[in-house]
């Protein structure tokens, strides 16, 4: 499921790490990768979460930024990825 | 001289022009000069050395070379023990994983293998053996 592929389903946390990951593998260096995997895994301390609400705001704004990354990758290709969500 | 190299033995042959030297050290032209020397025979290369060759390819996996890079790639993990991890281990039950790490060693295993595990898939592979089982069922590898 390439981020650049198209709709990119995310219902919950686990799909969205994974679809995170992927992402990373569309950045450039492997000190980017590292970087951004590093990063990727700081959302362990949100595992105890239970509010379905913020859960989603949590995927949104994730997946947001993960966009704005890699468009930022991308803006030299003129190349826009753009990534729907669906709840 | 070899006699046997001035007499023309195949068709396969050359002509070879070297003048000889005298013993004076002044260089003669005569029909001497002209002597036959049979070409060597073409090497022999067996078809066999040919077909062995791979070029850029891989050599053709087995699932005992699936099995210990699975193993290999498991045990590079820093939250698995080595000593506790079995064919059958299951991920959550015995190693005390969560859904998290079975993310992370199913993108370890498509890096390690080179190819794209689909996510309905891999929510499903929760022990090494599974995992040795869809990867030889996707390279076409079987016992």
């Amino acid at each position: 499921m390439a981020p650049a592929g198209g709709a990119v389903v995310i219902l919950t946390s686990v799909q969205l790490y994974r679809h995170l990951l992927r992402c990373c593998r569309q950045l450039p260096t492997a000190a980017m990768q590292q970087h951004y995997k590093h990063a990727i895994r700081q959302v362990r301390p949100h595992c105890d979460e239970d509010d379905p609400g913020r859960i989603q705001v949590i995927i949104q704004r994730a997946v947001e930024d993960a966009e704005w990354i890699l468009n930022k990758k991308y803006k030299q290709n003129k190349v826009k990825i753009v990534t729907q969500l669906f709840y | 001289r070899n006699k046997a190299l001035m007499q023309p033995t195949s068709s396969n042959i050359t002509v070879v022009f070297g003048p000889p030297v005298s013993s004076k050290g002044c260089i003669t032209l005569s029909l001497s000069t002209f002597f036959i020397v049979p070409l060597p025979s073409p090497p022999q290369v067996s078809s066999v050395g040919i077909l062995c060759r791979h070029y850029g390819d891989l050599p053709p996996l087995t699932i005992e070379d699936i099995r210990e890079r699975v193993l290999y790639v498991l045990k590079l993990y820093d939250k698995i023990s080595p000593e506790m991890l079995q064919q059958n281990s299951h991920f959550m039950k015995d190693l005390g994983l969560d859904s998290l790490d079975q993310v992370e060693i199913i993108m370890a295993m498509e890096d390690e293998f080179g190819f794209e595990i689909p996510d309905g898939e891999a929510e499903k592979l929760m022990t090494p053996e599974e995992i040795v089982q869809y990867i030889s069922d996707k390279q076409d590898v079987y016992e």
